[in-house]
């Protein structure tokens, strides 16, 4: 895993204005998404269990704010029956519940592009998860 | 039908294209099974598809391989007759001198009269014009009475004509004022025209005092010069020959099996294995002679010969129906060309069934049918997405993706499947031990006989690319398991749970979706996907949510 990272991080850190925070079992990735505002994605990497023939699958995760009531909950259920490619999750570590923004991308670590394919899903996530935030009204940019 | 690839020529392999007897003309359709003979094709089709750069060489490469070939020898048979139709004219001209040739005309057919050259067999129909020596006359000229010369009509024999540019008036309108006799000068005032005094006109510079000019038919004589005559007053009648040739070709295809190709395309990649010309034939009446066998070459393959025998003798008999009038003459020149053509089956890896290419010719041309097409579309995803596929299926212009795609999809007979082209959805269905069935939306997932997944296809026309939406049910929801349900994703390797209303009761069900871009997948990928969502993601669901 940490080969997937360090090849991650190496390509991350060339690029101006992003910042980065590597550790051996992932990394988080700050960057700009829109008019002043940035966006955290978190990014880890880990073999599917299970009959998967061994596949890895990058976790790209960004919080998307806070869910509050119950009918937060509900919307957020029915908007993972829609047709994007990104799920959302509720987070219970702290309180009130927050709400991520995931996607899992089966990867290949002998993949020469792994690097930039997983670099333009962090920046769709990011910038998808900023939106959400928008229309939630809040977040925070902490994971 | 299958045409040659025009951007792709590839000198001769020897296997491919060994010497072509005669006699191997009606060969039957040959397999090989020879590694060296498969391998070959396989080169070739490999150096056809670098050439373009819609089928990456390198994918093709692991993906391409040649099952089966076979070979028959193809051959373009060409008939070339050549008309030559006489006739004998009579034609006058002015007699210069006052001496006939007076000998008499040659007898006998048009087409003896002169000798028949130039066997040319031209492309376009030609007439020549030639005189005949002998029966002439000399006559005088009937149109001018033997004067040499007629009244000119144009001005009646005056030898003057009324002027073209004044009518007669001997006036023109002035120009400077244009017929008003007034004229603004440039300070603004405005007074009498001085080039034309207010008169308005000017005298016509073109003629004289009476208003007419110099006939120019007569050139102001009053007569002229009678035509037919020249002046002579006498005319010569004569006869010519007029001799009219054209060409009619005629080709036809020998093979020992139909395939489906464009074989006018490939002549020029062919051998010539024949080529004759027959003696010239004569018909003044009657049906001509049929050949004998003797006329025409025996030595090709008997049953090409046959074949080629009653060719040349339909060519010979055309236009026996007015043999009566009939002074032609007939040429007919035959050739034949042929070479091998190789049927190769290929197929792809995760492509379905075989399929076939054409090779054929002197320098291995291809015909890439249905290769092209597959291949086009197998590696769109490489260069052009989603909306290669679209195009390919027609369903697409190239300027953008068709808004109403599904509803045309439908009604088009529900086979929306058919965008997984390289089926690999469906392989990693099975792959997973899994079966399927077709549904209008896409697939169905069976596992012991029920279904317990849908595969979606659908465009996702934001970014000009399809997605395959995995969705299978879980179960009822209820409020109380809304928030572990959401919580769970937390946990997933892949998909997610979501909640669906039931459209037509309003129930409200867990469903385990997962979406991803049909561009990003590949049958082991999906199979592994399929292989996490129902074996691990979807029994946990199931007992969180029912637990």
């Amino acid at each position: 895993m940490g080969t997937i990272i360090q090849r991650l991080g190496h390509v991350i850190r060339s690029i101006k204005g992003i910042n980065v925070e590597a550790s051996p079992t992932g990394i988080l990735v700050n960057l700009p998404v829109a008019k002043g505002r940035r966006q955290t994605v978190k990014l880890t990497a880990a073999r599917v269990p299970g009959d998967s023939n061994g596949m890895i699958v990058a976790r790209l995760v960004s919080r998307v704010g806070f869910a509050d009531n119950h009918t937060l909950v509900r919307k957020l259920l029915e908007f993972n029956a829609g047709r994007q490619r990104y799920g959302l999750c509720l987070s219970m570590d702290c309180d009130p519940p927050a709400v991520d923004a995931v996607a899992c991308v089966p990867i290949d670590i002998y993949d020469e592009g792994l690097a930039s394919r997983l670099w333009q899903d962090i920046q769709e996530v990011g910038r998808w998860a900023d939106n959400l935030e928008r229309q939630l009204g809040g977040g925070d940019d902490d994971l | 039908m299958s045409n040659w690839d025009p951007s792709f020529k590839l000198p001769r392999i020897g296997l491919l294209q060994p010497e072509i007897t005669p006699d191997q003309l009606d060969n039957p359709v040959q397999g090989s099974s020879e590694q060296l003979v498969l391998d070959s094709y396989g080169n070739v089709v490999r150096l056809w598809a670098d050439s373009h750069s819609e089928i990456p060489i390198g994918r093709l490469e692991g993906k391409f391989s040649v099952t089966s070939g076979a070979r028959q020898v193809v051959s373009l048979v060409t008939v070339h007759t050549q008309f030559i139709n006489r006739r004998v004219e009579k034609r006058e001209e002015p007699a210069s001198n006052s001496t006939a040739d007076t000998r008499p005309l040659p007898s006998g057919s048009p087409l003896s009269m002169v000798p028949i050259e130039n066997i040319a067999f031209p492309e376009e129909s030609a007439s020549n014009t030639h005189r005949l020596p002998g029966g002439e006359t000399i006559q005088d000229c009937t149109r001018c009475g033997a004067t040499g010369h007629n009244a000119c009509q144009a001005c009646g024999e005056t030898g003057r004509v009324a002027c073209g540019d004044c009518g007669g008036t001997k006036l023109l309108r002035c120009g400077t004022c244009n017929g008003v006799g007034l004229t603004r000068f440039p300070n603004g005032v405005t007074a009498n025209c001085p080039t034309c005094l207010s008169r308005g006109t000017r005298s016509c510079p073109s003629c004289g005092p009476d208003g007419q000019i110099r006939c120019s038919g007569c050139n102001g004589e009053g007569f002229t010069t009678c035509g037919p005559c020249g002046g002579y007053a006498k005319i010569c009648h004569f006869h010519a020959l007029i001799s009219e040739v054209s060409t009619l070709t005629e080709s036809y295809v020998i093979a020992s099996e139909e395939w489906n190709l464009d074989i006018a395309g490939l002549s020029e990649s062919m051998s010539q294995i024949w080529a004759e010309d027959l003696p010239l034939t004569i018909t003044t009446s009657g049906k001509p002679a049929a050949l004998s066998a003797e006329q025409y070459s025996p030595e090709i393959a008997p049953n090409v010969a046959r074949r080629l025998h009653s060719t040349l003798n339909a060519a010979l008999s055309q236009g026996s129906a007015d043999s009566k009038k009939a002074q032609t003459a007939r040429a007919l020149r035959f050739q034949i060309r042929s070479c091998y053509v190789h049927r190769v089956g290929y197929k792809l890896d995760g492509g379905g069934s075989e399929a076939s290419v054409y090779i054929a010719g002197l320098d291995n041309r291809i015909a890439p049918g249905v290769l092209l097409e597959r291949c086009s579309t197998s590696t769109a995803w490489f260069q052009r997405g989603f909306r290669g596929i679209l195009q390919t299926i027609g369903l697409v212009e190239d300027n953008g993706l068709s808004k109403n795609f599904k509803k045309r999809l439908k009604t088009s007979g529900g086979q929306i499947h058919m965008l997984d082209t390289d089926t690999t959805v469906a392989d990693a269905i099975q792959k997973a031990g899994l079966r399927l069935s077709v549904l209008d939306i896409g697939y169905e997932v069976l596992s012991d006989g029920d279904p317990i997944a849908t595969i979606e296809f659908t465009p996702d026309e934001a970014k000009g690319s399809l997605i395959v939406i995995f969705a299978s049910t879980i179960g009822p929801a209820f409020r109380e398991k809304f928030v572990a349900a959401l919580q769970m994703n937390k946990n997933f390797s892949l998909g997610r749970l979501a909640l669906t209303v039931d459209a037509s009761t309003g129930a409200l069900k867990f469903k385990l979706v997962d979406v991803r871009l049909y561009s990003d997948i590949d049958a082991d990928t999906y199979k592994g996907v399929l292989a996490y969502l129902l074996n691990v993601a979807r029994p946990h669901a199931l007992s969180t949510i029912k637990g």
